[in-house]
């Protein structure tokens, strides 16, 4: 039997709506001026989004069945800075409609707590490749402005990633169970075998659904 | 069903528990489409070469060649199959990987019929980019 800690490790998608307001989050930027305004509008309403709201409600039920001791679960969630106003970050996006962050103050309801879990810094850079290469880069194909975001962006998620996982360690108390909330282009899992027996908590991912993924 | 009721579409199941295929025979059967079976990764390879279906469902935990190995096999000939993957054994690198050989949703087991029901009907139904049709 494994010594490691457990830990519970999430994938998750999430739809342009939501990378625009996550990404505006990070710099109050409007919400208008984000990702979806260089492509296709609002998804809220469209089968993509209820693909990922169907999502969100498997996994909320998946946690649901698990009865996890709320009181010993510590939430790192992506693309939530250490900021010391984490479970602000977490309420606004919810009031936008982020059933991601609707669900982690629901666990925070139960009892769970929430950490700070990124680089602010880091994340500020991806808020600038995004806003750079998706949304300033008009005139330009949308593709091409794409996989250029992706390319930059894979380098700054090594970093990202290499300071989730020294959070993780680092944040935990003795006992607690971490319950991440990870996107799934993330590497996070590399940086954190060895040190946790990590159990998967999927429902479905509807990848071509979403389209295009970004790394928030 | 009629015949004008008869859905369009060829469905082919890589899986090795033979339960799961017959299930899948029953469930998307009864919706009208065509559905084929294959009990290991090499065969799902075969058989798609031979019959050209509109949709694979794949399941990743297979003896010998494992699913991501089959859809590898399976992308160097035909880049635009619409692969739906189906595991019981998800991980992160399992869904990095799916991401990268462009397979349309990735679910896991244990599965809702209707959630199969519809996920194949979106598969069929979405005209977007790497669609066959």
């Amino acid at each position: 039997m494994s010594k490691e800690p457990g830990l519970i490790y999430v994938p998750i998608l999430h739809t342009r709506i939501e990378t625009r307001e996550i990404v505006g989050s990070l710099r109050g930027v409007e919400g208008d001026r984000g990702v979806a305004s260089s492509s296709a509008g609002d998804d809220r309403s469209t089968g993509d989004d209820r693909a990922v709201q169907e999502m969100w409600t498997g996994i909320a039920a998946k946690l649901n069945d698990a009865h996890l001791p709320y009181e010993r679960v510590c939430i790192f969630q992506e693309a939530m800075p250490v900021c010391g106003m984490e479970k602000e970050v977490a309420e606004s996006l919810a009031a936008q409609g982020s059933r991601n962050h609707q669900l982690v103050l629901d666990l925070i309801g139960r009892g769970a707590r929430l950490e700070g879990t990124e680089d602010p810094d880091l994340l500020v850079q991806e808020h600038e490749y995004l806003t750079t290469l998706i949304v300033a880069g008009a005139g330009r194909p949308e593709r091409a402005a794409f996989e250029e975001y992706q390319a930059r962006s894979k380098v700054l998620m090594e970093k990202r990633d290499a300071f989730i996982a020294a959070r993780i360690k680092s944040a935990i108390r003795e006992g607690e169970l971490p319950l991440v909330f990870m996107g799934v282009r993330h590497q996070l899992d590399k940086q954190l075998d060895g040190d946790f027996m990590i159990t998967y908590l999927i429902y479905r991912l509807p990848f071509r659904k979403i389209g295009d993924i970004y790394n928030v | 069903m009629s015949k004008m009721e008869k859905k369009r579409g060829t469905i082919l199941v890589i899986d090795d528990e033979p339960d799961i295929c017959e299930l899948f025979e029953q469930v998307l059967g009864a919706e009208g489409y065509t559905v084929l079976s294959a009990h290991n990764g090499l065969e799902g390879v075969e058989r798609n070469t031979e019959k050209n279906p509109d949709v694979i469902i794949l399941d990743l935990k297979m003896p010998k060649m494992d699913g991501i190995e089959t859809l590898k096999a399976i992308r160097k000939t035909d880049p635009a199959v619409r692969v739906i993957i189906l595991t019981g054994y998800g991980s992160a690198g399992t869904i990095r990987d799916a991401l990268d050989l462009n397979v349309y949703e990735y679910i896991s087991k244990p599965f809702e019929n209707d959630t199969i029901r519809r996920v194949v009907g979106e598969a069929l139904a979405d005209s977007g980019e790497g669609s066959r049709s």
